[in-house]
């Protein structure tokens, strides 16, 4: 009888070789690295001074904003029609108090903000000094690209076979690396959001950890003020380079990851000229566009991009009012800049519900409200101060 | 029946010089059975069938249907593509699980299990034949996809240089280049779902159960890879990979899910084919 047991011991060592295996790859990697103790300031300064220029790696995008998760391709071709850019930006433009709320919800932008608030994202990030990159969004089946090289800007959706191609201005290194890229790297996201640091932040030094292989050093950014729901953001800050590895948004009301932009993997050798290089396949739609130089003394969030394409913005969102200051500022679009017949979009009726003073967003990281007389208006506040702002106007 | 085979042999290809012959005569009574032919016909069928569909009827819809299929009227090279997309989450698993399922218990249900272990060939060899065997079946299923859909595709469509998902335009060879990557992607997609069809086939001497649960464990695995809140379990369901070959049809090539996709395949093959041979070596055969 004791033969049978011998037989059945692969069977009993096999699953337990495997979990072994499994689980001892990240324990190795668990131990936080030495690194020479700096301050916050000095990391900051770190950050600033980054000569990385050149880079490539992959990147991941985590969402976890308590919305209701869809079932995978539920959202259906809304993945390629448009740009998510702007789910992003309440999150990435709150250290300055400003998003571009109006954008949000432009109704093109609709099935892929819903997307983009739901779903993960993986992207291949190719960059080669400000005006060389390269992003690739991998998605199932299809891909998009977006792509800078020099003074053109492309984008390609492999699963409408559409291209766009931007004329940009003279000396636009201050823009976007990539128009409407769905994907920032962290170093984009740090960049913004470390120019904007104020006194209403506090800036500590967190514990080291390591991002795709290397060793980091860990910026941990808390608002002072009480009224916002961004609880903290994490920047891990390569060691030896100063680039921005991981970007991580904690909510202060779930407690836990809200958003998340990091390498898993990342190589700083100089990508091939030739992935710059981009000629639209025969067959595919061209669609020319062409972007307007802007003044540069509107400060840092004239820059900011725009999901409709900037020529295409209507003259009254070009100012949507700000009320409050840093972390717990609001964005307020004029009446009208919503139309009503946007809360019957199904894709966005499964986000947005009733509440007293018109239909809202609610995440664990901002809020947006849209009144009944065509106002938008968000924030990384609690929806009860949107309410409040709505109401005094 | 007590088993007589020494020491029971550690899971993995070791073969002594017999396990040949065995094989050899496992494989040609697989591919000399009518079924095997009507599964493979029935396989090749799919991309012709999309083939001619999209000749009868051209009209351009961009975007519509699924992937690559809007594809094919400019490139009949796509033609295999969109019989990939097809056939990797339904009829693939539907004719390797019913190959797999039969196995084991389609020779016990046949009563010649008897005979295959009274030559003196070893519990394990006949397992590790019998998996070998499953694993051809996979590999002549994708063979089947990928031939059908390329002769059709050639002779349909005119084909010419193809455009990659990331908007790279390649040659026509370097894209037949890029299918057979994709052929041999499915094919280990597939080899975990085998062994797990081999492990199910050892539990019973109804071929048919075997089959039947096989299938469902492959549409059980993709109906929890689609159900977001499961997504912790997702990097270990065998499915979670399936549709990866994609990443070949980038530029440059996405290597990481065929590394991820070889590994969890192999797991799945040890672990099953551990828990197969834990049964099939202590199974009373009685028929």
């Amino acid at each position: 009888m004791s033969r049978r047991w011998v037989r059945w011991m692969p069977a009993a060592a096999m699953p337990a070789v495997v979990a072994g295996i499994v689980l001892a790859a990240p324990l190795k990697a668990a131990a936080p690295p030495e690194l020479p103790a700096k301050t916050a300031a000095q990391l900051l300064d770190m950050v600033a001074a980054s000569h990385a220029t050149a880079f490539s790696g992959t990147v991941n995008q985590t969402v976890d904003l308590g919305l209701p998760q869809l079932p995978d391709g539920a959202m259906g071709s809304g993945e390629s029609s448009g740009s998510p850019s702007a789910g992003v930006a309440p999150s990435a433009g709150s250290g300055g108090g400003s998003s571009d709320s109006s954008n949000v919800l432009s109704p093109a932008n609709i099935a892929s903000l819903v997307s983009a608030l739901t779903t993960p994202h993986t992207a291949r990030v190719y960059v080669a000094g400000a005006t060389k990159v390269r992003i690739q969004v991998l998605d199932r089946l299809a891909e998009r690209d977006f792509i800078r090289n020099g003074d053109i800007a492309w984008s390609y959706d492999s699963a409408s076979d559409a291209v766009n191609r931007w004329e940009l201005p003279q000396k636009t290194a201050a823009t976007e690396p990539a128009p409407e890229a769905p994907v920032q790297t962290p170093a984009d996201l740090a960049a913004k959001l470390l120019k904007n640091v104020d006194p209403s932040t506090q800036v500590a030094v967190g514990d080291n950890t390591r991002v795709a292989g290397r060793d980091a050093y860990v910026l941990d950014l808390t608002p002072r003020v009480s009224g916002t729901l961004v609880g903290r953001i994490s920047v891990a800050v390569d060691a030896e380079t100063g680039l921005a590895l991981k970007f991580t948004v904690e909510s202060r009301q779930s407690g836990r990851t809200a958003f998340e932009v990091g390498f898993s993997q990342i190589s700083l050798q100089a990508p091939a000229a030739s992935v710059f290089a981009f000629t639209p396949p025969a067959g595919a739609t061209v669609t020319q566009h062409s972007l307007p130089a802007k003044p540069a003394a509107t400060g840092p969030h004239a820059t900011t991009p725009d999901g409709t394409g900037p020529s295409a913005e209507p003259p009254n969102t070009a100012k949507p009012g700000i009320t409050g200051t840093g972390w717990a500022a609001i964005v307020e679009s004029p009446a009208g800049t919503v139309p009503a017949s946007l809360a019957a979009n199904p894709a966005l009726g499964m986000l947005l519900h009733q509440v007293s003073g018109g239909q809202a967003l609610e995440t664990t990281l901002f809020s947006i409200l849209v009144t009944p007389d065509g106002r938008a208006l968000a924030g990384a506040v609690p929806l009860a101060s949107l309410q409040a702002a709505a109401a005094t106007k | 029946m007590s088993p007589n085979d020494p020491v029971p042999a550690p899971p993995g290809p070791k073969f002594r010089p017999s396990t040949g012959p065995l094989l050899r005569s496992e494989l040609a009574i697989m591919f000399r059975r009518r079924r095997t032919w009507a599964m493979l016909l029935a396989l090749a069928a799919i991309p012709v069938l999309i083939a001619i569909a999209v000749k009868l009827e051209s009209k351009d819809n961009h975007g519509s249907g699924p992937a690559f299929l809007d594809r094919i009227t400019q490139n009949g090279l796509f033609v295999v593509l969109t019989a990939m997309v097809l056939c990797v989450p339904v009829f693939l698993p539907l004719t390797v699980g019913v190959a797999a399922g039969d196995t084991i218990a389609g020779e016990a249900n046949m009563g010649t299990l008897r005979y295959l272990l009274a030559a003196p060939a070893g519990r394990f060899r006949l397992l590790a034949v019998k998996y070998l065997g499953a694993a051809a079946f996979c590999a002549a299923a994708t063979a089947a996809v990928v031939l059908a859909g390329t002769i059709v595709g050639l002779i349909l469509f005119p084909v010419g240089p193809v455009p990659l998902l990331s908007g790279t335009t390649v040659n026509g060879w370097e894209a037949e280049g890029r299918i057979l990557m994709v052929g041999a992607y499915v094919v280990l997609s597939l080899l975990g779902f085998a062994a797990i069809g081999l492990f199910i086939s050892t539990l019973t001497d109804m071929p048919v159960g075997a089959m039947a649960a096989t299938v469902v464990m492959a549409i059980a695995s993709q109906v929890l890879g689609a159900l977001p809140q499961l997504s912790w379990l997702h990097p270990w369901l065998f499915t979670h990979y399936w549709m990866g070959f994609a990443d070949l049809l980038r530029d440059p090539i996405v290597w990481g899910s065929f590394g991820s996709n070889a590994l969890l395949q192999l797991g799945y093959i040890a672990v099953f084919g551990a828990l197969a041979y834990g049964r099939f070596a202590t199974k009373d055969v009685l028929s």
